[in-house]
């Protein structure tokens, strides 16, 4: 797969992407800023899987959120068809919002209760003006059937769906307007393990059928793994490391996503492995710290990560890492 | 390790009053805790595995709620049939219980200071001042950087990390023989939750105590537990020791679990191995072998009767009726009423 996108023209271009939150007085003065996401870049080529790995507070969802523009970024670009979807105006991202659709963590708070299933996913439809009633019946009830759920589901309310069921909904309304690119926010990380293996397999079926493009977001390293064809780790609200998933798991590079990695608790007690156990918190993203923002937990920091910024470096075909070790 | 039972659990039924009738929660579980191990209990959400460990302290409301049946013994003594007086004393002194969420357990307007001194007062004859500095003590063994400066913080002021560090520090004030964790690394990051079961392991080490292992994630189970119980509806399916459990599970269940989880070194984009099907509703329990809706072995006595849960083995127990013939059958075991 990445041999063959890396001659491609990549679908969306993300370019040093920058989102501030403001924290303001009781007055509105802006004191301070939330550096959510720090100068991020990266691509997405068509058809791949692209995982997003790292901890609560790195920026990974900020990241998702401001693609689709329910929130506005700082600074940055988005190139998708030529053209910045960031710049453009409400009106005209409509029409390009059509190719971006997201799934979220709990699909239960983003369904109205009160709304049968087939009402809530036909409003996209409504939305996007295509097809008469009829119509937008059929694509439902065909909707429901790809995603392993019956056409009777079509008059229930959300209340009488397991967390799973659920699941499979929030996928059906992402998938109902045919998307180029789907931006999965912790799609099964609120689900058991037996049903999120389910859900892990639709997703990756619809991938195959439809050409769906994934933006991955999860902390959860296995399940990245196992669907991503690339992996980018943040830490901070920066991108520290990115490269094929074979590249990030067997040969990570930089110190962080080495001890993200020997972090993960494996299902086989005979494998005891030599773990890397960091000290302390992450550091409030208010005022992250000096120049690499990881050298206050980093086991490898020298004088020169305090001070200066280590600047994103390739090391093998299409493999990436920040860290003042590879310079 | 002892083979000593601290703390036995026998024919445990939980019962809950609902809207819509009796639910029972738990539905006769056994087993036993030895001194100075770490039991894990393994289930998916409302298999029952929290209600069972808070049925061991009477957690719930017995007045209008719950009804328990069976018997828990610790220290030679039925916990059911206990005055409420005598279980006050128990719990936080003898066996003490962490749970997943730190923020919701502590109490947002006293210090972590004034809570855990709390805990130690209404246990143990010292004076206020004794009690705070082994609260500082307590705070420091369980890795709190600065903990004279710390005791006098607000739990919002202190990261998630930290505040399971507190809990932890609370719950083994005042030297306990058994600690039930409930979850209590589910809503940590992995770095932090590395950091808590290392703390967790060491403190084992230094205390002896017993601790009781609840959570969903078989990684974590393989990481510090050494005996496994599998719930599954209310139910013991399984229990075994780690190795065993990992390397030849004998329940279809404990199969179809480990195999459908994503591991770091197996085929990636592989279609992943899954239990079909949901866990059925505590209203509607099957009447046989309650797992037997979802399995791919079950046959017409499974549907009909409840298997018991039988030892099968050293340290080994298993609820199934063909458990047998499908270990050795392996795939090709071939099914007449299927």
């Amino acid at each position: 797969m990445s041999l063959q996108t890396i001659e491609k023209k990549p679908l969306l271009e993300i370019k040093s992407l920058k989102k501030y939150y403001p924290i303001k007085t009781a007055l509105g003065r802006t004191t301070d800023y939330v550096q959510a996401v720090n100068d991020v870049s990266f691509q997405l080529y068509e058809g791949e899987t692209y995982g997003l790995v790292g901890e609560s507070g790195c920026g990974k969802s900020t990241i998702g959120r401001t693609l689709i523009r329910l929130q506005q970024p700082t600074e940055g670009e988005a190139i998708f068809n030529n053209i910045d979807i960031f710049k453009l105006s409400e009106k005209d991202f409509v029409k390009v919002r059509k190719e971006f659709q997201m799934v979220f963590q709990d699909p239960f708070s983003s369904l109205n209760p009160r709304q049968r299933i087939g009402q809530a996913l036909e409003e996209p439809l409504v939305i996007h003006k295509i097809g008469p009633k009829q119509k937008r019946t059929e694509l439902v009830m065909d909707i429901l059937q790809k995603v392993g759920l019956s056409t009777d589901h079509y008059y229930r309310y959300p209340h009488e769906f397991s967390g799973g069921q659920r699941q499979r909904i929030g996928i059906a309304r992402a998938l109902i307007l045919k998307p180029k690119v789907i931006i999965c926010d912790e799609p099964v990380s609120a689900l058991d393990v037996s049903i999120q293996s389910q859900i892990i397999n639709l997703m990756q079926k619809l991938q195959k059928e439809y050409k769906l493009t994934y933006l991955f977001i999860a902390h959860d390293i296995s399940v990245v793994r196992h669907i991503s064809d690339r992996i980018g780790v943040m830490y901070l609200g920066k991108l520290v490391e990115e490269g094929s998933t074979d590249q990030i798991i067997s040969d990570p590079l930089h110190p962080y996503t080495q001890a993200l990695l020997s972090a993960v608790p494996l299902p086989n007690p005979k494998l005891k492995k030599e773990r890397i156990i960091l000290k302390g918190d992450i550091p409030s993203p208010i005022h992250p710290p000096s120049g690499c923002f990881f050298h206050t937990r980093c086991p490898m920091a020298t004088d020169l990560c305090k001070k200066e910024v280590p600047q994103r470096k390739q090391m093998k075909n299409d493999h990436f890492v920040s860290c003042h070790l590879y310079t | 390790m002892d083979n000593t039972p601290v703390l036995q659990v026998k024919e445990l039924r939980t019962h809950f009053k609902t809207e819509r009738g009796k639910v029972t929660a738990v539905d006769g579980v056994s087993f036993s805790l030895n001194e100075g191990e770490i039991l894990g209990i393994v289930g998916e959400s409302g298999c029952g595995k929290s209600v069972t460990s808070q049925s061991i302290l009477r957690l719930f409301d017995e007045k209008y709620l719950t009804a328990y049946e069976g018997e828990i013994i610790f220290r030679g003594k039925n916990l059911l049939k206990a005055s409420n007086a005598e279980m006050e004393k128990l719990r936080g002194n003898n066996i003490s219980m962490i749970f997943q969420d730190p923020l919701s357990s502590l109490n947002p307007v006293f210090t972590i200071g004034q809570q855990i001194t709390e805990a130690i007062l209404l246990h143990e004859k010292t004076t206020k001042k004794e009690a705070y500095q082994k609260a500082i003590e307590m705070l420091k063994l369980t890795g709190i950087p600065a903990p004279e400066k710390r005791i006098n913080e607000y739990p919002h002021e202190l990261s998630g990390g930290m505040r399971q560090r507190v809990m932890i520090a609370m719950a083994l004030a005042c030297k306990p023989r058994v600690l039930i964790a409930d979850e209590p690394t589910t809503a940590l990051d992995v770095t932090i939750q590395a950091q808590i079961l290392e703390l967790m392991l060491e403190l084992k080490k230094e205390t002896g105590m017993a601790i009781i292992f609840i959570t969903h994630d078989l990684g974590v189970v393989a990481e510090i537990c050494s005996r496994v119980a599998v719930m599954y509806l209310g139910q013991i399916v399984e229990e075994a020791d780690i190795n065993n459990l990992f390397e030849s599970p004998n329940h279809p269940y404990t199969m179809g679990l480990i195999k459908s989880i994503p591991q770091l070194d197996g085929d990636r984009k592989k279609e992943l191995n899954v239990i079909p099907g949901t866990v059925p509703s505590l209203n509607n329990v099957p009447k046989g072998c309650r797992f037997a809706t979802r399995c791919e072995f079950a046959d017409s006595k499974c549907q009909e009767e409840m298997p018991e849960l039988i030892t099968c083995g050293e340290n080994r127990k298993v609820r199934c009726w063909h458990y047998e013939t499908i270990k050795t059958g392996g795939e090709n075991f071939v099914f007449t009423n299927n």
